[in-house]
Formats: C-alpha cells, structure tokens, sequence
C-alpha cells in the first residue's frame, strides 16, 4: 500500500521556502518536528539547566539567517550547525565547567562536522522511512527500531512470515531509491 | 534456489537464515544478476536504516536523553512539570519553556513560536483505550506521532473518576505477549498528557495501558488497570 502523505523531502523543500520567505509558522513546524534533534545535541554538551536557553538562541539565530539557509543541502544540518557553535560560545563562556575531552572532540575539529553528518544523515533516513507505506514501514521499524526477526514481526502482525518478507523487500528498495536518487539530504 | 531471492535478502544480512537456506541464496546470487543488483539496494537501504538506529541509540545513552523529549510547546503556567522515567531511573524533567521567545534587539522585531497544535506531525500509531477496571464510560485514546527522531505520544482520557486521595494514573507501554511493562509517565489530573520517546523503545510495545497506582514509592505496576488498548500503525 503506497502512503498518500506528501513525500517529506517535498514537504521539508516547502518549509525550507516559507521559512526563507519569513513565515513563522515554518518556523514553528521546523521546532516542532526537528526541535528534538537540536535539544538531544545541544544537551551532549551543555548543562541541563542552560539547554533550553541554548535551543532558543539556535533557533532565533535560524530565523535571523533564513536568507542564507541552501535549499539544495539540509536545513537540519544548517540547525545542528549553529547549534554546534553556539554550544562552543556557552562552553567558552562557562569557564567554570569541566568537560569531558572525548566531549570536547565530538563538538569541535572533525569529529564534530562527523557527528552532526551522522545526526543529519539519520534524520534524512528517518524521513524517507517515514514516507513509505503503512505496511513497509510498520515492518521496516519493527525489524530495525525494534529489534525483532522476520518471524517475530510474523507474530506480532499476525501475517503469514512471506508477506513481512515481501513488504520489507519492496520497502527497502523503495528506500534504497531514494538514498541512490538523492531525494534524501 | 531457481525464483529469484530477493525476499530473503534481509534475512540473508541481518543473520537470520540456517546455513542451508544461505547456501542456496549464495549461490543464486552467483548466477543471478537481478537478485545480485537487488542485494546492492537492500544493502544501502539495511546500512542506512543502521546507521539511523546507531544514532538513535547513541542519543539514547548519551546526553541525558535516554528517553528523549519531544517538543511540548505547552504553556509553562498551564501544565506542572511532567514526569518521565528511563530505562534506568527516573527523573523529573523540566518542560520546555511557555513558547520560544526571542527579541531582535537591534530591530525590536519579537518573534513568537505560538502554541497553536496546528499543523502537527504526521500521526504514524494511534490506540483506543477501553475500559478495564473503570466505568463503562471510561475511554481514552494514544496518538503517536512522528517528531524528529523521536515518537510523541498524546493520551487523552475521557470518563475517568478523579483518582482517590493518594493515588494517581500512570500510562504504561506493554508488550502483551511477553507482559513487558515501561512506565511512561504520570497522567495529568485533567486526563490528558503527552510524552516522548525514543522510538527504538516505542517499536518494542504494541499496547497502552494505564493503571491507578497508590502513592506510596512504588514503581512497580498496580496491577489494576483502569484503560488499555492495542497500538495500530496508521
């Protein structure tokens, strides 16, 4: 069964070009579905306590720099940038905190541009998992997220271990279009 | 193996099949150039779907966020604080602020992220909750929705007495065909709550479950249920 919602990379393309226009609303659709991926990322690094005030100036300066947000590449990774550097600003002016070196690698140099490409590449795979229809991804999440064997999702859907294997075969290659075509950034 | 193998070709990497059934999938890999260019695919789409869950769990252990927190653009004054409890021990998490509020300074521009539910994300599960040990009347309904890399889980009640003096409900995941049980949270007195979870954790229960539980430290499972009902993908 293919999924009539809107293709997300579709939808995210539409919020990317009301966001660059000045709509708030885009604004607030982004924070609410990306806002989680910012917070997990900003709380690696910063103090509980002073988090939300770090997702706040990421997403203001968002806002600030729509302009400057490339439709071609990922605005959830453009976010995880400023989030990364305004993360860098609070550590430097919180002299008084002692960070983890391994911490430190996985925010600045390399490692750090590493981190915030498997967290944007993740979010991208989610989508288009995301896009599929009810029955590949239900089993695709099952298998993956869930970690359950093709005869364990059997039983759990109460349909024939064939048909698992058939539905997460047509999801996979659906997917796997996706990722080769580009549609997923 | 004649027909072609592309249906075991998941099994075939995720370790699932016997030595015989890999024999004979190998070796109509050898010979069959569809099924060969097929693996390629499975094989971008089961590395990428890896990778994904890698992160997942990653955020999941590391960063305070073993439970990871959705977006609850909830007014502060309107909603205490609610409570969330991880694999490994509970916490009290504060919410997030009333709304994002940041002011342009050197414009004086405000710029508000309102509270308004609309549009929200997408629906991926939805539960009806029925009665257990409740009134008749008593219904409830979980809707799951896909936020980020998290799920999102809205319960709201109906019907449901106010709970006795000491006592509170709390909505559970359960898997019933093993009665694995997690606490999720505490329902709000009004009925209605939302919590967010990593949806590593949400894939492994199928049902919702709410018990009324005495406030006596316990965090085990009341044993009376009041709601439950099972989790439909959408």
């Amino acid at each position: 069964m293919e999924d009539s919602r809107a293709d997300s990379n579709v939808a995210d393309a539409g919020l990317v070009s009301r966001l660059r226009h000045g709509d708030q609303r885009a604004l607030e659709e982004f924070y609410r579905q990306h806002g989680p991926v910012v917070r997990a990322y900003v709380r690696r690094f910063v103090r509980r306590d002073d988090a939300e005030d770090v997702v706040q100036q990421v997403f203001f300066e968002l806002w600030r720099s729509r302009h400057r947000i490339d439709p071609e590449r990922s605005i959830v990774g453009f976010t995880l940038g400023i989030a990364r550097k305004r993360s860098i600003d609070y550590l430097r002016r919180r002299k008084d905190l002692i960070i983890d070196v391994n911490d430190l690698r996985e925010l600045a140099g390399d490692d750090g541009d590493d981190l915030i490409d498997r967290l944007t590449w993740a979010s991208a795979v989610r989508s288009g998992l995301d896009d599929l229809g009810v029955d590949q991804r239900e089993a695709l999440e099952l298998a993956y997220f869930g970690d359950l064997t093709q005869k364990e999702i059997a039983d759990r859907l109460g349909v024939p271990i064939g048909t698992v294997k058939a539905r997460m075969a047509r999801g996979m290659r659906r997917l796997a279009e996706k990722i080769e075509k580009g549609e997923l950034i | 193996m004649s027909a072609h193998c592309d249906a075991e070709l998941f099994a075939l990497l995720a370790g699932e099949l016997g030595r015989e059934e890999t024999l004979a999938v190998v070796a109509h890999l050898r010979e069959c150039g569809a099924c060969t260019s097929e693996l390629v695919s499975v094989a971008v789409a089961y590395g990428s779907l890896r990778a994904a869950r890698r992160v997942e769990d990653y955020l999941d252990v590391r960063g305070d966020v073993a439970i990871a927190e959705a977006v609850p653009l909830v007014g502060r004054d309107q909603q205490p604080p609610l409570q969330f409890r991880t694999r490994h021990r509970q916490r009290v998490l504060s919410l997030v602020a009333a709304a994002v509020v940041v002011v342009a300074a050197a414009t004086g521009v405000s710029l508000a992220l309102s509270l308004s539910r609309h549009p929200s994300p997408p629906v991926s599960a939805v539960a009806a909750l029925h009665h257990m040990d409740a009134p008749v009347a008593a219904t409830g309904e979980a809707t799951v929705r896909t936020v980020g890399l998290t799920r999102q889980m809205e319960v709201v009640t109906k019907g449901l007495p106010t709970a006795p003096v000491n006592h509170y409900y709390e909505v559970w995941l359960l898997q019933p065909t093993t009665n694995k049980m997690l606490p999720v949270g505490v329902l709000s007195p009004a009925g209605e709550s939302t919590y967010a979870l990593a949806s590593s954790i949400m894939a492994q229960y199928s049902a919702v479950d709410i018990s009324l539980q005495t406030n006596d430290g316990t965090t085990a499972h009341s044993l009376v249920s009041v709601l439950r009902g099972s989790v439909h993908t959408v």
